[in-house]
Order: C-alpha cells, then structure tokens, then sequence
C-alpha cells in the first residue's frame, strides 16, 4: 500500500506538470484543445491527490507501522477518532494536508469560473498547478509521507500529547486551510493582470475568494487561541510567538483586501491596489510556511519544524519576484473607472486609511518577528521579542483600527460634510461620554482600557443607531420588530452581514481589553478539603483522582466553587496527563466561565496524594472572545450567502 | 472653516495619541509588578516563552527569585537588570529602547507617519484632479 500511495503521488506529480505546462503553453497560443487537455489532466491530478490522502488514512487506519510516518505519530491504543488529528500532525502528512486543500479549492475555482471569465483563466490555473507541481516535488523528494522502514515495528509511538483536543479538529486544518486558500486569490488577482481583454469579472471572484480566505484564516486563529486557553495551561490565549504572527499578518493583510474591494465593487476604483495586496498576503503566507517549518526564529510550535525550510524559502523568493515582475510589467492591463476620491472626509479614504493601518500593522509585526535576526546581525547579540513589544507597537494601531470601523461605516461614498457626519455620530458620542463617566465612577481608570471600551461602545452604539433606523422606517403599522429587522438584515446583506462581524470583532476587542488589564491570579499550595478564598470566590479543594488508561496516566484535581455566601456555583476539574511515551506532561485546565469573568486553575505540581500546588486566575471577559466565533460566522454567512445575479455594474 | 479641518486636527491627534500611549508608563503595587516581571521576562530554557507561561523548574525558580527581590525592595529596574546579567540580553521578553534596539521601536512610528502622510498627500493629488 505504501508504494501504491507513492506510486499514485508521483503519477499526480507529472499530472500537475503536464498540466501546469499545458496551461500556459494553451493560453500563449490561444488553443482550445490544449487547455481543455490540461483541465482534463489537471482534474486527474486532484483526483490522484485525493486518492494518496486516502491512502495514508487507510495505512493509519490499518495499524501499518513499517510506513514511518504512521509509526511515528499513531499508535494502537490510539483513538480512532485521532486519526484524522495524526493524518496532519507532522510534517509529511501536513504538507499533504496542505495539497489537497489547495487543490480542492482550485478544482471548484476551475469547476465554477469556467463560464463567467472566458480569457486568461487558463493562466490562474496554470500558476495553480505550478504551486502543486511545488509541493508534490516536495513531497516526493523530501518529505515523502509513504516512506517505510526496514525495522519491524509492532506499536507507534503516539500521537503528540498536545493535539488530543477537540480543538485540534478544526484548528490546525482551518488554519492549514486558510493559508493555503491565499494561493486562490492570488492566481485571480494574476489573471486579471494577465488579461488583456480587462475583464471586470475577476474582482468579483476576488471578493469572494478573498473574504472566503479572510473567514477561514480567522477562524483558525480564534479556535487556536480557544485551545491555547484551555489545554497549553498558562491562562492566555495569544503570546505573540512568531508561528501566530505569522499567521495573523496574513489576515491583517486580508482583512484590508476585503474593504478595499468594496471600493472596487462601488466605485470600480483602487484595482491595482487591490493586487498588490492580494500578492502581498500571498508571500506573507508563503513566509509563513517558512517560518513554520525550519525557520530563523524560535517558537512553541516546532512540531512541523523541519529541514526544508530552505525550499519554501526558495519558493518564497520564487514567488515574491515572479509577482514583483507581473505587476511592474502588466499593471497597464489594469484599468480603474474615471472616479477620484474627492473628499478625505468620504468611504473611499476611511477605507484606505483602514488598508494603510492594516498594512502597517501586519508590517510592524513582521518587523518585530524578524527584528532577533536582524539585531544578531548587527549587533552579535541575542534578544527576544515578544508579547510586550507587540503589545506595545500593533496594540494602539489596533485601537485605531477600531475607532475608524465607527466613523468609516457610515460616511458616505464620494464625499460628506463634517457637519453631517458629525450630526449622525452625535447620539453616540453623546452616549460615549455618558458611559465614560459610568466607567470612571465605576473606578476604571487606567488609560488604555478606558480608552479601548469607549471605543468598542462608540462603535456599538454607532451600529445599534443605524439598525435601529433601519428597522423603524421599514416597520409598517401590521409589522412587528422581528420581522421588519429581519427584512433590514437582508435587504443590504453585505452591508449588514459587515456590521455583524464588525460586532464580533468588537465582542473580541472586549475579551482582549478583560483579559489584557484586569487579569487577576495567585500561586499557591492547596491541601485537600482545604478551602481558598480568591476575590469574591471560595474555592474547596475537594479530592485527587488518579487512573491510568492506557498506559497513560491522568491524575485530575476536582475543586467545587462557591460564592461569598457559600453558595454552591459550579465544579471545576483540572488535570495532569503523563504520557510515558512521550515523556511529556501535558495539562489540561480546569475553566467556569461565565460572561463576566472564568475562574481559571491550572494545576501545577500534584505534590501527593493530599496536596498540590494550582494557580488560580481570574480572567474577566475571556468569555467574549470565544463568543466572537459563532457571531463572526454568523456575519460572514449572510455577507456570503449567494445572492440574485447582480445586474451590470454601473458605478455612481 | 474649521469645519473642513476637522479631519486633519482628527488625525494628528488620534497620532500623538498612538505614540503617546507607546510610552505611558504606571506606577505598580507589589503585586502587579510581580505579574508584569513575569510576562516581560522569558524563560532562558524554553523556546519563545515568557515566565508566566512556562511550568519549567528554571522558570518557577526565576519567579520565586522575582518574589524574593520584590519583598526585599528591588525595583523593576534592578531585577530586571539582575536577570540580564546572569542570563543575556534575551532574558528581556522585549528589546530595549535604548541603542542600536531602539530601531524596533522607531521603525514603526516613522512607517505609521510615513504612511499617513502618503495618504493624505496622495488623495489631496487624486482630489485636485
């Protein structure tokens, strides 16, 4: 089974050349039947794609040691349930991850856009399959996940400690996902300049593509935040590590693309602009993919690290001045409609001020990721950079961000009057001002939390107003609220489908702003039937369990929380997992949540049988930053949610 | 008049702002020192982690001595300044704004004015037209 699934990846290897070359060679001389050869060819090679991912379940599935890969990240006591979470834990399998996402997503691009883009098309999917001709090279001559050792092994050894968590189901593949989704928009954004006929449909199918990669990628971030929260055991959720940058920069980087191809939808203008950003996300997640796997800079997530990173740096090189020289030598091609921004006080400039922060945002924090190297360089001395650095640098440009998603909204497009705009934030700046006095007397005085949730009030008040309005010159005398709000939602769903993830982000500035400032904890050693009190908690330390499954053993520590008036609230069990395999602890952290604050004990040291040593924090809004994830979702689905065709594009 | 420059006026300040909170500094109680050592100084052991996220004994040591010279009247500055010798430069979770390192931090501002600026001029020269 093992040279069949190697067999199987060689033969989608000269697939995808064939078709990479096809492709371009089709599109240069214009022929039909070559294209439609590579097409053919280049549909075969996912399908061979597919099939090697199978294989390598089905070789998990089947407990077949002598395939190294297996042997080392699977085991016969092993969940079945894990062999998804094992299929993408190392390196092989993650790069194989990586493909079939990749060339799914480019089979639907090829499957869907057939019809509406009629020139250079063949050309996007002839990039497409140069970037798997890229990664089946790699796969097949240096991170083969089919390799088999000549050892006879009759158990694994295990799936990392680390990855036995829901989260893991979803985290690693979404974000794997969105970063290899990028590769969509950019081989739009290539043939638009590749086009000579400037077909305006291709931005369509950027924005979609783009805000596609922009849920995806952000959605993977979150709930790898959720399982940095719940099982790395240190009570936060974001460290700033170079492997988290790296993926946030991207999503910086895409969160500007997707505003400003609104611009483009409304006003056809910033074309060009759009491009270069598409490109830039795409070598910002290339570089990532570098740094990920046998980088420069250290980092917690090491489990992909490798040797090869020199090849995705060599891609990454490859790539940046291939899309250098297609914009310096085709953006002719690409021609904005005759509008102007015409006032600094309009949607268009809001909206490019937003791009220049996001830019800069996602630009200082590559600086920082690679500011150790550069200091070694120059200095010969080794620094770190971490949270403190970007909290101090990304942090207030952040904020800023999201006073401008207040203001920005409801600007109008062309250009305003100060008069007017001020007229139709008054009501909330009216608020604001009530509500900082609130915070003030309420004893929050430090300046930037204060300053933070003005902002995310200001922001929600803004957007509460215009629904509000909305609704009430849509409600008739038989409608009731719900459905008159209902029926506002949908009639502008790009619009309101934006408010509401602009309220999820606000729900996770909030968390941020909890967490960030007011965070409380304490060290400490706990006897059992001992009783703590911490804040307005009492916590009762109630006994130690130890068992041993599987050779693992998990000795878990069961706390019940009362309030100040010793009524009972909840139970809360933390736990220690020892895998003798791995030779590795890993600790899982005992959470009650609740919207105002969770009440977080990571256990530390279990000394004996009646007495260990816990942290217990308190971590005021954590839940909020969890509860951006569904409204995100929410928001992204009626933006999303395919709509009537739109008629010709006429731009006011 | 004022009107039209609102937007300006709006700008440079929401600028002073951003670089004036990159340097406010407050006074910390014991307690809250404690917890701001710990996340602005890294375990010298583990890849990329600040004190408070590491479980490590050289970690837990590091915070009890953080403890210990809080209790006995060092300030930030001293114990801090007690790590960098024993254990490098890179003990500090961020890179000092003093010298050749203090590039981290201008960098930034200068490419967030530069940026702005750009901004403006460019849609001043769009508007023109």
């Amino acid at each position: 089974m093992n040279t069949f699934g190697f067999y199987i990846l060689s033969l989608g290897f000269i697939l995808s050349i064939y078709s990479s070359l096809l492709f371009f060679f089709g599109n240069y001389r214009n022929n039909k039947i070559m294209i439609k050869s590579a097409t053919r060819s280049y549909y075969l090679s996912i399908i061979m794609i597919f099939i090697s991912c199978v294989t390598l379940i089905a070789l998990f599935l089947s407990n077949d040691f002598s395939n190294i890969y297996v042997f080392n990240h699977s085991s016969l006591d092993m969940n079945r349930a894990l062999t998804f979470v094992a299929f993408y834990a190392g390196n092989e399998g993650s790069l194989l991850y990586i493909l079939l996402v990749h060339a799914i997503l480019s089979g639907l691009l090829l499957y869907f856009s057939n019809k509406k883009i009629k020139s250079s098309l063949s050309y996007s999917c002839g990039i497409l399959s140069s970037i798997s001709v890229f990664y089946l090279f790699v796969l097949i001559f240096f991170a083969n996940p089919f390799e088999v050792s000549q050892l006879n092994h009759s158990d694994g050894k295990g799936i990392n400690p680390l990855l036995r968590h829901p989260g893991m189901y979803i985290h690693p593949p979404l974000l794997m996902s969105g970063l290899a989704s990028i590769s969509i928009p950019f081989v739009i954004s290539q043939g638009a300049l590749f086009d000579s006929k400037k077909d305006n449909n291709w931005f369509g199918l950027l924005r979609i593509w783009s805000f596609i990669s922009w849920t995806l990628l952000g959605a993977g971030l979150l709930i790898g935040a959720w399982w940095a929260y719940t099982i790395l055991g240190w009570g936060g959720y974001w460290s700033w590590d170079p492997i988290e940058n790296v993926g946030l920069m991207p999503w910086l980087v895409l969160t500007a693309l997707i505003h400003s191809v609104m611009v483009e939808e409304r006003r056809g203008m910033f074309r060009l602009w759009n491009i270069i950003l598409v490109s830039l996300t795409f070598v910002l997640a290339l570089l990532g993919t570098f740094i990920n796997r046998g980088g420069p800079v250290v980092s917690v997530h090491s489990f992909a690290a490798s040797t090869l990173g020199f090849l995705f740096l060599g891609f990454m090189i490859v790539m940046t001045s291939y899309s250098l020289f297609t914009i310096f030598y085709k953006y002719k091609n690409i021609k904005d409609s005759n509008n102007k921004i015409e006032s600094y006080l309009s949607r268009e400039s809001s909206f490019l001020l937003n791009n220049v922060l996001l830019v800069l945002t996602s630009l200082i924090i590559l600086w920082g990721v690679l500011f150790p190297v550069i200091s070694i360089i120059f200095t010969g001395t080794e620094i770190s950079v971490s949270a403190p650095y970007f909290d101090k640098t990304a942090g207030p440009i952040l904020l800023g961000i999201i006073i401008l998603m207040g203001i920005g909204p409801i600007l109008s497009w062309r250009k305003t009057t100060v008069r007017a705009t001020i007229s139709r934030i008054l009501p909330s700046l009216i608020l604001t001002i009530i509500f900082l006095v609130c915070l003030l007397i309420l004893g929050i005085n430090k300046f930037f939390p204060l300053i933070s949730l003005c902002s995310i009030f200001f922001v929600l008040t803004i957007i509460i107003k215009e629904w509000v309005g909305g609704t009430k010159s849509r409600m008739t005398s038989s409608m009731n609220p719900l459905t008159a709000f209902s029926k506002m939602i949908i009639s502008n769903r790009g619009r309101n489908g934006g408010y509401i993830v602009h309220i999820a982000i606000l729900a996770l500035a909030f968390g941020v702003v909890g967490t960030k400032f007011y965070d409380q904890r304490i060290d400490t050693n706990i006897n059992i039937s001992e009783e703590i009190a911490f804040k307005n908690y009492n916590i009762l330390f109630e006994n130690i369990d130890q068992e041993i499954t599987n050779g693992n053993s998990v000795t878990k520590a069961k706390f019940s929380v009362y309030d100040e008036e010793k009524k009972f609230i909840g139970k809360i069990e933390a736990m220690h997992s020892y895998y003798p395999n791995y030779n590795q602890i890993s600790v899982r952290s005992g959470i009650l949540s609740n919207p105002i604050e969770d009440l977080y004990i990571i256990p530390k040291d279990f000394i004996d049988e009646t007495n260990m040593t816990v942290r217990i924090a308190v971590n005021p809004l954590a839940w909020w930053i969890w509860a951006s994830g569904p409204i995100l979702l929410i928001g992204t689905l009626i933006t999303l949610w395919p709509s009537r065709q739109r008629k010709d594009k006429k731009w006011k | 008049m004022i009107y039209n420059n609102l937007p300006k006026i709006g700008l440079i300040i929401i600028f002073i702002f951003t670089i004036n909170s990159c340097f406010a500094t407050q006074d910390y109680s014991e307690e809250s020192l404690y917890i701001k050592l710990e996340k602005e100084i890294m375990c010298p052991v583990c890849d990329g982690q600040t004190l408070d996220q590491s479980q490590s004994l050289i970690a837990n040591n590091m915070k009890d001595a953080i403890k210990k010279k809080i209790e006995e009247g060092y300030s930030e500055e001293e114990i801090k300044d007690y790590f960098i010798n024993r254990y490098g430069d890179s003990v500090l979770a961020y890179p000092k704004m003093t010298g050749f390192n203090s590039i981290a931090y201008i960098i930034p501002i200068i490419a967030i004015f530069l940026g702005v600026v750009i901004l403006a001029l460019y849609i001043r020269r769009d508007k023109v037209k």
